[in-house]
């Protein structure tokens, strides 16, 4: 019997499901692999027990708790998909402000239904056995940890910082034109598609497990930022005390 | 580019390490785009379908968190500073000892990229000014240029050797049992053991028997004259060791002179010792080194002297026979001892059997195994027994680790 996952979303714009569904020279081969027992974007149904929980979006409301235990306790893994699900993502921006006052301004008015507590990741709630970051996250990546799971060992996460995969992309470093950039302190995995596009890194997967703060501030100092504007540069998908970051 | 590697010998516990690691944001950049940087990590990919795949090389970096990183989770160059001092290191002594190549180019990617600026320039510029020690070795040779000494007292010990009191600028740091090389102009090099302990000071003492050329030529020397010095040399007695032990001395001839820098550290230091026993052996009364000075500690109670003389007639009445004759009535405890010998080969085929049976073992007995040390620096090859060359692990051995040299004793 083919190993048998699912696609769950709590808070979040399901972008990183779509980003499973746009591997499509490899989803029929996928399709030979595994079978998907659930995933709204393209099935109905529920599919009892699970070898694989794919879990995307924040938890910011009492039933969404509720509802990710229940999956949690028929799942024999659980993975994060996604920035909002492993560290709160950009959701967790929301805990600058009070949630009534963030309801005011957005609804204008306040509902039963509308009632939200400040995003957290998924962790905070249940264990966690594996996590693929990103907004959204990188299609080869989500390979690769699936591959793992089923392989039966642990997924694991380039330990170092972009600015590998974009030396090896050989692309010139955004500080050369004055631009600051994340990547020194941000997890690679993403082989620099934002640095690719011309961009700079805004730090969507996280930070590495051994961030060099204390020389990295110097350097973003010594680029004209103040603390405060560092921290605004971080807060995008980084807010302090929310998951790994 | 040669002079780097011993520089950095120099400079592992150099603070430079601390000061750039403290900058450094362990992102690779400088490893990465190193023309000449290839450490690598080996992959499995697997296909799709967990069927097939292949094994793949991946770039890798000893400024990466996991670079080290073993099993059990311990990382034996944990700080970016471990790993900084590495990549200087690899590039400019590893791979230089591998190769004779360095392994840079100096293209100067990796500090035009670093967003630490971190530049070997710098750094290594740095390490060039600060470094304390004198200039390494640039050009080849200078190892063997001596520097000059002054003789500041010469004193006849018997018809044929002499004590010379020599100073020179630099200090001196050495273990009794260490020697120095000594040349006069024109005529060549010998090793000296030397005679006086180690006190760090830019002063020691030499004894030369007047036996060649050479020696002949130090004997006319006078004091205020000059002579040409190097080393000090080679490892001598670990005296730490020794500490709280009994000491038994045992010295044939001129095996002596070893001695008396191993006695004087003592008694500079005597109650961190126990007994100290003397055993002297020589051809005859007039042959006798440091008489006056050995008696004269020996009636102070500091050390317990006994010599012999093997021939007849003297001016002193010494007790007649060799060396072993001073064996019979020694009273002594060799569980808490060290034995220390110093004499001509010969001497050690019958003492080193008559201490083991005393009870001395093989690691609580010492052997001085002076050869003819021409370099002093393990190149030349005069001085190997076996697979050792004495000026670079001797002359002071335990008995353990010479013992089955054939050359060494038997010889």
């Amino acid at each position: 019997m083919k190993p048998r996952i699912g696609f769950f979303d709590f808070t979040g714009c399901e972008g990183c499901q779509l980003s499973v569904l746009n591997l499509e020279s490899e989803f029929l081969e996928l399709l030979e692999l595994v079978e998907f027992v659930e995933f709204r974007e393209v099935i109905t149904g529920n599919g009892g027990a699970l070898d694989i929980a794919f879990v995307e979006g924040s938890i910011c409301r009492d039933d969404e708790v509720v509802r990710l235990r229940t999956i949690r306790e028929r799942s024999r893994n659980l993975v994060a998909l996604g920035a909002c699900a492993d560290t709160a993502g950009v959701n967790a921006l929301a805990t600058a402000s009070s949630p009534e006052a963030l309801r005011q301004k957005i609804y204008g008015c306040e509902t039963p239904l509308l009632k939200t507590f400040p995003p957290s990741p998924l962790s905070d709630f249940v264990d966690v056995d594996a996590r693929i970051p990103g907004c959204p996250i990188d299609g080869r990546e989500f390979l690769a940890v699936l591959q793992a799971l089923l392989m039966g060992r642990p997924p694991e996460l380039p330990a170092y910082s972009l600015c590998v995969e974009c030396k090896l992309a050989e692309l010139p470093c955004t500080f050369e034109h004055g631009e600051i950039c994340l990547g020194p302190v941000t997890r690679a995995g993403c082989d620099a598609l934002c640095l690719r596009g011309g961009d700079r890194c805004r730090g969507c997967r996280g930070l590495i497990d051994a961030p060099r703060s204390a020389p990295y501030r110097k350097i973003l100092e010594q680029n004209g930022l103040s603390v405060d504007e560092i921290l605004r540069e971080f807060r995008t998908f980084n807010v302090i005390d929310k998951g790994r970051s | 580019m040669e002079s780097l590697a011993p520089l950095l010998s120099e400079a592992y516990d150099h603070p430079i390490w601390k000061e750039i690691g403290d900058r450094c944001l362990g992102c690779g950049a400088c490893t990465l785009l190193c023309p000449s940087c290839y450490c690598f990590n080996v992959q499995d990919r697997l296909d799709l379908n967990l069927e097939g795949g292949e094994r793949v090389r991946t770039w890798d970096s000893c400024q990466f968190d996991q670079f080290t990183k073993v099993a059990d989770g311990s990382d034996f160059r944990s700080h970016q500073a471990d790993r900084q001092r590495h990549r200087f290191f690899r590039k400019y002594k590893y791979l230089w000892e591998k190769h004779q190549r360095t392994a840079c180019v100096g293209c100067g990617r990796c500090s035009r990229e670093c967003l630490a600026q971190i530049s070997p320039t710098e750094v290594l510029n740095n390490l060039f000014a600060t470094q304390t020690e004198p200039l390494p070795e640039t050009t080849p040779g200078v190892e063997y240029q001596p520097q000059l000494a002054e003789i500041l007292a010469v004193t006849p010990l018997t018809e044929s050797e002499t004590l010379f009191r020599l100073h020179r600028q630099q200090p001196l740091d050495f273990t009794p049992g260490s020697f120095m090389e000594v040349s006069v102009f024109g005529l060549g090099e010998a090793p000296f053991t030397i005679a006086s302990p180690p006190t760090g000071g830019n002063s020691f003492e030499l004894v030369v028997r007047a036996a060649g050329n050479l020696t002949r030529a130090l004997h006319r020397l006078k004091p205020g004259e000059n002579l040409g010095v190097r080393g000090p040399y080679g490892n001598g007695f670990p005296v730490e060791e020794f500490t709280g032990k009994d000491l038994l001395l045992v010295a044939g001839g001129m095996g002596m002179i070893t001695l008396r820098s191993l006695l004087l550290t003592v008694l500079a230091r005597r109650e961190e010792f126990g007994r100290v026993t003397l055993l002297y052996g020589c051809r005859n009364d007039e042959s006798i080194l440091f008489r006056d000075e050995l008696l004269n500690w020996h009636r102070e109670g500091l050390i317990d002297v006994r010599m012999a003389v093997r021939e007849a007639g003297g001016t002193w009445p010494t007790p007649r026979g060799d060396i072993t004759l001073l064996f019979r009535d020694l009273n002594i405890n060799p569980t808490r001892g060290i034995a220390a010998v110093s004499g001509p080969p010969g001497m050690y085929r019958f003492t080193t059997p008559l201490l083991l049976r005393l009870g001395f073992s093989e690691e609580q007995l010492y052997i001085n195994l002076e050869r003819h040390m021409k370099c002093g620096l393990g190149k030349c090859g005069k001085c190997q027994i076996n697979d050792i060359c004495v000026c670079e692990s001797g002359p002071i051995f335990p008995y353990s680790r010479i013992k089955h040299l054939r050359e060494a004793i038997e010889g």
